[in-house]
């Protein structure tokens, strides 16, 4: 078995492809938290068959129940399968934080290439745009905009993603300064690139690694965020589950039946944790200096 | 006698994830009070990881001293723990070292006068008062002009040079007995080099101080120490008087950097023999001879020994190499590497037409605004490029030199319309294109191109080795198909010596001197007439430097390309241009080819920067007399009236001082700007 590995010869992509996921799974850490992505992932998608009970159906003389056999985290306020809830939450709380990170960062990413990348008016223009919508708090800003978007789960994801912005758009913006007058967009110029190809080519590529921590770390924020905001009345209309309205469902019992507020809230810690250590090792594996030390 | 310090069998290693890389293995070296003892070798030779070693400065982990003694003034050095009293009380007070880089070695939110007395007060116990007097008398002596008022400086206030004149005094402070040198001076200009080594000459022969030069750079050797340590993979190969060691070499290695290098005094036609090969690997290293692989005199016997010991030269006292062989210069060596024979052909510029230029430049000036207050007000210009013009002739090598600072990269970026003329002409195979937008300007790209100074920051590390030589070819579209692309870079591969293989490699898996391969590949890649050289081998270790000049000459020859080669070596701009300039302050002072303008300097400029080159051989060193040009350039902004050179100028007179000189053109040809010739 082992020498007919050896054997083998790889393609240069086959290779690359190889480096690349060594370089991934590296380390214990980033195999487990693939590995909850992967199941929350597949939890979300096929719901209605993993989840036990219907995460709607109101149960009152089973409410306020501790750990158990037949619910596994016990029940709500109003008697709801905690385990369901949670199976269902996972749909909206995931799709928020990865729809609005993806908005966020792909369109804060794009501002700050053309702020950092042609200057002048334009720089101008777009960063003191992004500097508003930073002195103004989060909830407040989102708020705004969730009203004049309305309700409703695509826009609560639109709101988030427009509020977390400008941290990529600055961040993005502060790398392209500086990569700009490397050597190697300077032979880029030389090589005949034009302006486009060697922003896009050049320095787009080498702007990424921070932004991709960032990402990670936002993604937590977003699904906070979207609790915040459902708190408010502003997210998701409730019976609808989301591990966010969840934590602050529980938050009333906090003290009898800590449970329910806890349990939702170590979802959301391993979530963020998980697709921290996702994002570290991602970056790692698509950094060439990297790829193939560990 | 004793020593002032003793090194005995000192092993250093790092522990890395592949095994264990020995960067010291079994060194033993001594100084005596007074002595000024140079290490030479490439990168990773580990000259300064010994340095660090015998003050325990390496990082720990992964670093480990592993065995060895360090004899310092009765006390071995090793018994103690690198963080202890002793050892503290030693480094920074008995032992100061001063670093190569001037800027990272100063802490820039703190004056000097706080990082001066700060050393002071801890080692000599001196209250605050008496620490700023000793810290006014040492800025004097290192030749910082005003030290009083200067102690309240911060680093950024000072130029490079002067910063490492303040490293210096640091490292004086508590008039130590060894002072480390660590390539001091590599990151400074030739005529600051000179002044700063003088400097420590003069201070290490008034106190009796023993100085350690670790240096690349074998003419600094030559000009400036008694005895010589040659270090190859961490290990000493040669040792002895710098007169032995230049006279007779008697290790390969040694042999093969003083083939290397060029030097100011060398036959124009001199071919420049490179080390071929790298390093061996030291991670897990074998007990064999380590420069086995590289060597052109290794015999099989070589192969079955184990790692030659130092032992000492037949016939000559203090002179010990670490070789199996009894090797010379004269012996004929084993394996011959093929370096093709050089002749010079000087070229007939009397005979050349007006087409046979490719560019020129008349009157360039580059100005950089520089605005101040609330409404961006303009209030004057950087005269970067202060009008010069010139020619450059279909197949020639156009050197120019200068001092950083002296506008020379700026009139290379401006002919390749990086930035924009203020005023002037540029024109490129008949066409002017000074003014060419950036579309119009792509169609002549194709035939002009560059080869950076830093061979890694000019090469996108997200990008792979065939991609990035293709990259010219794609934009330019220069009507290959993709496989026709793709052969293309495979003969480009082998035309400047890269296996066609590594085209899938990222750059950072490639060592310094392929990488520099790489991007002449690039460079190449359209066939253009014209490539700039913007300091394209001075990041390089000196072995490679010869490969990367022999390529570009090769090249040359074979394609017929036009070079505009800027260095700051002028024994490297020598050897390869037909004709210099010399570059001050934005004008162009001197011009010739390089026979007339090596061999009879006129500007009293270009002649102080001759004088402050040493050259590799101590003979011709110690006789020659030399007048080091004292000063650095000023700066842009505070122009002098008259002719730039005049504040340093050692002839300047009144009218120098207030008339500038223009470009007088003699009878040969040769060009100067001064009043007094």
């Amino acid at each position: 078995m082992k020498k007919e590995k050896e054997a083998k010869v790889l393609t240069p992509a086959q290779e690359r492809r190889k480096q690349f996921l060594d370089t991934f799974f590296a380390t214990i850490p980033v195999r487990i938290g693939f590995g909850i992505i992967a199941v929350m992932i597949v939890c979300a998608v096929f719901a209605p068959l993993v989840a036990p009970y219907d995460p709607y159906t109101q149960d009152l003389t089973n409410m306020l129940q501790g750990m158990s056999g037949a619910h596994f985290f016990g029940t709500d306020a109003l008697g709801r399968d905690l385990l369901s809830r949670i199976i269902y939450g996972a749909r909206a709380s995931l799709s928020v934080g990865l729809v609005s990170t993806l908005i966020a960062g792909s369109v804060g990413i794009a501002l700050g290439l053309m702020a950092g990348y042609l200057g002048k008016w334009i720089d101008a223009v777009i960063m003191r745009v992004m500097d508003a919508m930073m002195s103004i708090p989060v909830v407040i800003l989102a708020l705004f905009i969730g009203s004049i978007l309305g309700k409703g789960l695509g826009n609560i994801m639109l709101c988030i993603g427009i509020v977390m912005m400008p941290g990529y758009a600055r961040m993005t913006r502060g790398q392209v300064l500086s990569v700009k007058q490397l050597d190697y967009v300077t032979a880029g110029k030389i090589s005949g690139a034009t302006r486009m190809k060697n922003a896009v080519k050049h320095i787009l590529p080498n702007c990424i690694a921070p932004n991709l921590v960032l990402a990670t770390m936002n993604l937590g924020t977003a699904i906070l965020t979207e609790a915040g905001l459902s708190y408010l009345g502003m997210g998701i209309n409730p019976p609808t589950a989301s591990w966010g309205a969840m934590v602050s469902d529980g938050y009333r019992y906090l003290q009898e039946y800590p449970h329910i507020a806890i349990i939702p809230g170590i979802f959301i810690i391993l979530t963020v944790w998980a697709f921290n250590v996702c994002g570290d090792a991602l970056r790692d594996a698509t950094d060439p200096r990297l790829r193939g030390t560990r | 006698m004793e020593h002032l310090i003793e090194v005995k069998n000192l092993h250093t290693e790092f522990k890395q994830s592949k095994g264990i890389l020995k960067a010291v293995n079994g060194v033993s070296y001594y100084l005596d009070p007074g002595e000024i003892v140079a290490f030479v070798g490439e990168s990773g030779s580990g000259k300064s990881v010994t340095q660090y070693s015998g003050v325990q400065l390496i990082a720990s982990p992964p670093g480990k001293i592993t065995e060895g003694e360090i004899w310092f003034e009765g006390q071995n050095l090793l018994s103690y723990g690198s963080n202890s009293e002793e050892l503290r009380k030693i480094r920074g007070g008995k032992i100061g070292i001063v670093f190569q880089e001037p800027m990272t070695s100063l802490n820039p939110v703190m004056t000097i006068g706080n990082q001066l007395t700060e050393s002071v007060m801890l080692h000599l116990h001196m209250t605050k008062a008496q620490a700023r007097e000793r810290a006014t008398e040492l800025l004097k002596k290192v030749g910082i002009p005003d030290p009083e008022s200067r102690l309240n400086a911060y680093p950024h206030q000072f130029s490079g040079g002067m910063r490492q004149r303040i490293v210096i005094a640091m490292a004086l402070s508590c008039n130590p007995k060894l002072l480390i040198a660590d390539e001091a001076t590599t990151a400074l200009d030739v005529t600051t080099q000179a002044q700063i080594l003088d400097l420590m000459q003069d201070i290490v022969r008034e106190s009796n101080t023993a100085m350690v030069l670790v240096t690349h750079n074998l003419s600094i050797v030559a000009r400036y120490a008694q005895r010589v340590y040659v270090m190859y993979a961490g290990e000493i190969v040669e040792h002895g008087t710098t007169e032995e060691i230049f006279k007779n070499p008697h290790h390969p290695y040694t042999i093969g950097l003083m083939n290397a290098v060029p030097g100011l005094n060398d036959q124009k036609d001199r071919k420049l023999i490179p080390i071929t090969g790298f390093v061996t690997n030291l991670v897990n290293r074998k007990d064999e001879c380590a420069f086995m692989n590289r060597c052109p005199y290794a015999t099989k016997e070589c192969a079955s020994c184990t790692t030659p010991q130092l032992k000492a030269v037949p016939g000559e006292e203090d002179h010990f190499a670490a070789c199996h062989r009894t090797v010379t210069k004269e012996t004929k060596v084993e394996k011959v590497f093929d370096v093709a024979d050089r002749t010079y052909v000087a070229k007939d510029y009397g005979k050349m037409a007006e087409t046979d230029k490719i560019l020129k430049v008349e009157d360039l000036k580059v100005y950089f605004p520089v605005y101040k207050g609330l409404m961006r007000k303009k209030i004057a210009d950087v005269k970067a490029v202060d009008g010069i013009t010139f020619d450059i002739y279909k197949g020639e090598t156009f050197g120019l030199v200068g001092e950083s600072g002296c506008g020379k990269s700026t009139v290379a970026r401006t002919i390749l319309r990086l930035n924009n003329s203020t005023g002037g002409k540029i024109t490129f195979n008949g066409t002017d294109i000074t003014h060419l937008d950036d579309v119009k300007m792509r169609e002549h790209r194709r035939n002009m191109s560059m080869i950076f100074q830093d061979p890694y920051g000019s090469l996108d590390p997200r990008q792979r080795a065939g991609d990035i030589v293709k990259e010219p070819m794609k934009n330019f579209k220069i009507g290959l198909s993709e496989e026709e692309m793709d052969k293309r870079v495979d003969e480009l591969f082998a035309l400047v010596g890269l296996d066609p293989a590594y085209r899938e490699r990222v750059p950072h898996e490639f060592s310094g001197g392929q990488r520099q391969r790489l991007v002449i590949a690039r460079a190449i890649s359209t066939n253009p007439s014209f490539i700039v050289c913007d300091e394209a081998i001075s990041a390089l270790d000196v072995s490679i430097q010869a490969q990367v000049i022999n390529l570009l000459e090769e090249l040359q020859q074979k394609l017929g390309l036009t070079y505009l080669f800027i260095a700051h070596d002028l024994s490297v701009v020598r050897h390869i241009s037909d004709r210099v300039a010399v570059m001050y302050l934005g004008q162009m002072v001197e011009f010739a080819d390089w026979d007339s303008l090596y061999s009879n300097p006129l500007h009293p400029y270009t002649k102080s920067l001759l004088e402050a080159v040493p050259v590799p051989d101590p003979f011709t060193e110690k006789t020659r007399e030399r007048q080091i040009v004292q000063g650095e350039v000023p700066s842009p902004m505070q122009r002098p009236a008259g002719c730039a050179f005049s504040t340093r100028c050692p002839h300047a007179t009144d009218r120098c001082r207030t008339q500038m000189p223009v470009l007088k053109e003699r009878t040969d040809g040769h060009k100067v700007a001064c009043h007094m010739i």
